[in-house]
């Protein structure tokens, strides 16, 4: 669906993208992580047309996105970062505008924003005015613009900033069922946790470069890093080679945990009499990528 | 057809936007009425002065403050423009419609209409109660009022793809309205200007509009011909600035809107 081939765009003397390459099939979601100024929303604009790489590809469905018809271009929804509604129009005129510029009938564009609108549930919010929504609202409809054409491709560009739980919720769901329905989309947030419920690929982009591509499940297999804690009723006796904090000893291990604890568990019976629980860790997304970019842990370069 | 439909829509949108703004297009119809009433009595003694004996005034003020306030509609396209970095709905309009030109050019056309409705209004206005009188043609009167809107509606095209922000859009936009009035001998005739602001007159396209319009409202003129020269130079100064448009618009720019 989309190929992304070695990719490179400057803005004066700043390289905002190097050499950047990947893929998105259709019912795929790729979550495009990457500090501020990592590059993120300048891939979007790439993929979506509004940019020209200096070197590289991108095409969508084997065209060029900057050369594409109108109806074509029809096959990519895109909600970028900044929210881009009309204040003084209502939710129904904003959808209905968005929808009737593909160049739909009167009929189709009625039914293709609310459609749209149904997958974000802002269909109640029809009647009213953006100006008079709140933030989390808006940001639906935001998102909901995007799908107004029946999108083959999905660009979300942090669909999540500024919403509540509820709302992050929503929009997650709508996301999964659209992959699930077979649409291919491209993710880009700050907030791991959503990637993780996504189940997505991911992209990690650092100063420019794709430093990380792969399926979440494929990066936990190969970091076969834990962290076992066990809890003992009363004070943790001291061993060597862990780390005592009151009732508890942390291990930091390398390897295959259980064959770890079972081993453990014999050298160490004695000692082990009050245990109450065992519990293994594996590392979070955000453990993953700080050890594959380490300096995305420092200050400018947080990840959530 | 497809593209016809989502064109239609992006009027139909400007309409709604148009409407929410109602009160200012009344003004705009409103001042020159002000002015045209306030001064026809000055221009009328001015007309007689310059041998026109029979003038009343209204031969002046009328198309002159139309042709003026008229040129308020250079701001509207350009503002038509910006609203959409304002808003940041200008990337997705870049993406989903049919082509940043086209969506452009499509916006114009409300301007070009509110100006168009503007001109024939007011010189509506001026023959029902300030006496004016069509001696000449009235093809000739419906000709460079349509030439005028159009080349006022490329002027704002240009200016909106020249400024960078609404700040810088409303400042040339006013400077254009008071030069482009006293020079183009809107406010008051040619004849009474400066020789040196004469020379200077028929860089204005408000000159051209006032030669091809006073002569239909002026009993007994020789010049009703010159509505075909003067609408031939209207169009040409609307293809220049079109022409200028088309070369500096970069869909890609961002502007400033307040």
């Amino acid at each position: 669906m989309l190929q992304v081939d070695g990719v490179s765009k400057s803005y004066a003397s700043h390289q905002a993208l190097r050499d950047v390459s990947f893929e998105v099939a259709p019912g795929e979601i790729v979550a495009i992580l990457g500090p501020n100024g990592a590059g993120k929303s300048t891939l979007m604009s790439l993929i979506v047309g509004l940019l020209k790489p200096d070197i590289g590809s991108v095409t969508i469905g084997g065209v060029d996105p900057t050369r594409m018809s109108q109806s074509q271009r029809s096959g990519i929804g895109f909600a970028p970062q900044e929210l881009g509604l009309y204040p003084s129009a209502t939710v129904e005129e904003n959808l209905q505008y968005f929808a009737g510029l593909t160049g739909a009938g009167k009929k189709a564009v009625r039914r293709m924003a609310r459609d749209a609108a149904e997958v974000f549930r802002v269909e109640d919010l029809f009647p009213r005015r953006i100006s008079t929504l709140s933030g989390g609202e808006k940001r639906r409809v935001h998102s909901a613009i995007a799908l107004v054409a029946r999108p083959r491709l999905l660009l979300l560009d942090e669909p999540t900033v500024g919403v509540d739980v509820g709302t992050r919720r929503e929009v997650i769901a709508a996301v999964r069922q659209l992959a699930d329905d077979g649409v291919a989309v491209c993710y880009s947030t700050h907030y791991l946790p959503e990637v993780e419920t996504l189940a997505a690929r991911v992209v990690l982009l650092h100063h420019g470069r794709k430093v990380v591509d792969g399926p979440l499940a494929e990066m936990w297999r190969n970091d076969d890093r834990s962290r076992i804690t066990f809890t003992f009723d009363g004070e943790a006796p001291l061993l060597q080679g862990t780390e005592r904090k009151g009732d508890t000893l942390q291990i930091e291990h390398v390897g295959n945990p259980g064959e770890f604890v079972a081993v453990f568990f014999r050298s160490h019976a004695h000692e082990l009499r009050n245990l109450k629980a065992v519990e293994i860790e594996r590392p979070s997304l955000e453990d993953l990528l700080i050890a594959l970019a380490p300096d995305l842990g420092t200050p400018g370069g947080e990840i959530k | 057809m497809i593209r016809l439909r989502s064109l239609r829509a992006v009027v139909r949108h400007e309409l709604a936007i148009a409407r929410d703004h109602t009160i200012d297009f009344v003004i705009m119809f409103f001042i020159p009425i002000v002015v045209m009433a306030f001064f026809k009595p000055a221009a009328g003694i001015i007309l007689r002065a310059q041998g026109m004996p029979l003038a009343s005034g209204a031969e002046q003020v009328v198309p002159g403050m139309a042709v003026m306030f008229g040129l308020f509609v250079v701001g509207l396209v350009c503002f038509s423009a910006y609203r959409e970095h304002g808003y940041a709905t200008w990337d997705r309009l870049r993406v989903s419609g049919p082509g940043p030109t086209q969506i452009m050019l499509t916006k114009a056309l409300i301007p070009l209409g509110i100006i168009l409705l503007q001109l024939t209004a007011l010189t509506i206005f001026g023959r029902a109660f300030l006496g004016l009188r069509v001696h000449g043609s009235v093809i000739a009167v419906a000709s460079v009022i349509g030439s005028t809107a159009i080349c006022y509606v490329c002027i704002g095209l240009a200016l909106s793809a020249f400024c960078r922000s609404s700040q810088q859009v409303s400042i040339l936009a006013n400077l254009l309205n008071v030069l482009m009035g006293m020079l183009g001998g809107a406010f008051l005739p040619t004849g009474v200007l400066p020789k040196w602001a004469q020379h200077l007159a028929p860089a204005t396209p408000t000159y051209w509009a006032m030669q091809g319009l006073r002569p239909q409202f002026l009993a007994g003129s020789t010049e009703q011909g010159a509505w075909i020269r003067a609408t031939c130079v209207l169009l040409a100064i609307a293809t220049v600035t079109l022409a200028a448009w088309r070369l500096r618009f970069r869909p890609e720019e961002r502007k400033q809107h307040w």
